[in-house]
């Protein structure tokens, strides 16, 4: 065998870089402003039916850039950052309170001026904080699941074996 | 060479393994470092009997990226074993498949140097070592897979996605060539 002295050292960095939650924050982040985004000028667009119709393109185009944003930030944190129980666990906290407060803030601009886009912003928000909460309630079961599989195979290797 | 028909059935080995697996999956840092550790220089050598010296640690590289990727599904954590080397034959084929002919790979194993024996028993493990990197790619792996890291016919049958039967046949027909290729090889000595 050759001496291969760096090559664990570069895959250990190379994990230790992938396994970072800090790299897949971003991804996250960008995924809910984007679909925040697409939520409030879907809103608006369905809701106001007054607006210039170079203002309605326009609007729709910039949905439609958001789409693109949300649909690679899913694909980045799906396929090239590995998502691990622990890290879903935290995403779904995220996504729970950024829908959350994305609900309440359009209910409440909804009440304060009356707009029909608010009010359709919060219901759409509200179906979107129970998806996000089936997800997270889903990361937490299976992060349960595991520390306890965990907790077995510990108890079987201190005792010798099966 | 003797064959080696039993199976993998070490439990403790397996409990160590599905352990390691499961708190990869919880997101332990220490757990990944723990697997690369332990199967770096193993995925290393046989890509290296595989493919080449040449592109070994590149190939590693991209295997322990898709073993980061997708051990997260992996369900039975007492099958790591044959899911790494599993990931390391598919990047070893994908990289076949895209930049190497058949031609350059015995272009590889021909350009490799050529041994010097000090002992009649180092002689003829570098005898081995050279016949077994001259055989083909499908019997190479099978050899080396069974023989030298110790899988069981099962797991060696996940690896190469073929039946077990298929893998029997393999191993038979590849100690055959290596048996002639050695008598070959002690004649020309």
């Amino acid at each position: 065998m050759t001496d291969r002295p760096n090559a664990p050292d570069t895959v250990l960095a190379m994990v230790r870089a992938q396994l970072s939650f800090r790299t897949k924050a971003s991804h996250l982040a960008l995924m809910i402003v984007a679909v925040g985004a697409i939520v409030a000028l879907a809103s608006i667009l369905m809701t106001e039916p007054g607006l210039p119709r170079r203002t309605w393109w326009a609007m729709a185009a910039f949905g439609l850039l958001n789409s693109v944003w949300a649909t690679y930030a899913g694909w980045v944190l799906s396929a090239r950052r590995t998502m691990l129980s622990n890290h879903r666990v935290i995403a779904g906290r995220i996504a729970v309170a950024a829908a959350a407060l994305f609900t309440l803030g359009s209910g409440a601009l909804g009440a304060a001026t009356g707009a029909t886009a608010a009010y359709l912003a919060a219901a759409i928000g509200l179906v979107l904080t129970g998806f996000a909460a089936a997800l997270l309630t889903r990361a937490r079961r299976r992060h349960w699941m595991l520390q306890l599989r965990r907790d077995q195979l510990l108890a079987h290797t201190q005792d010798g074996g099966l | 060479m003797e064959s080696g028909l039993s199976e993998h059935t070490d439990p403790l080995a397996q409990i160590h393994d599905e352990l390691l697996v499961v708190r990869c999956q919880l997101g332990e840092p220490a757990a990944f470092e723990d697997i690369v550790r332990l199967w770096s220089d193993r995925l290393l050598r046989y890509l290296e009997r595989i493919a080449g010296r040449d592109v070994a640690e590149d190939l590693a590289q991209e295997v322990w990226v898709r073993a980061l990727r997708s051990i997260i599904r992996l369900r039975d954590g007492t099958k790591l074993r044959a899911w790494l080397f599993g990931i390391a034959h598919n990047v070893a084929m994908d990289r076949f498949r895209a930049r190497y002919a058949e031609e350059a790979m015995r272009a590889a194993v021909q350009d490799a140097p050529e041994p010097e024996p000090v002992t009649d028993a180092e002689a003829r493990s570098l005898l081995l070592n050279e016949e077994l990197g001259r055989l083909p790619l499908i019997e190479r792996e099978a050899l080396t897979l069974f023989h030298l890291e110790g899988l069981s016919l099962a797991e060696l049958a996940d690896v190469q996605a073929v039946p077990i039967g298929t893998v029997k046949s393999r191993l038979f027909r590849a100690r055959q060539m290596l048996r002639s290729n050695m008598i070959r090889g002690d004649e020309r000595d």
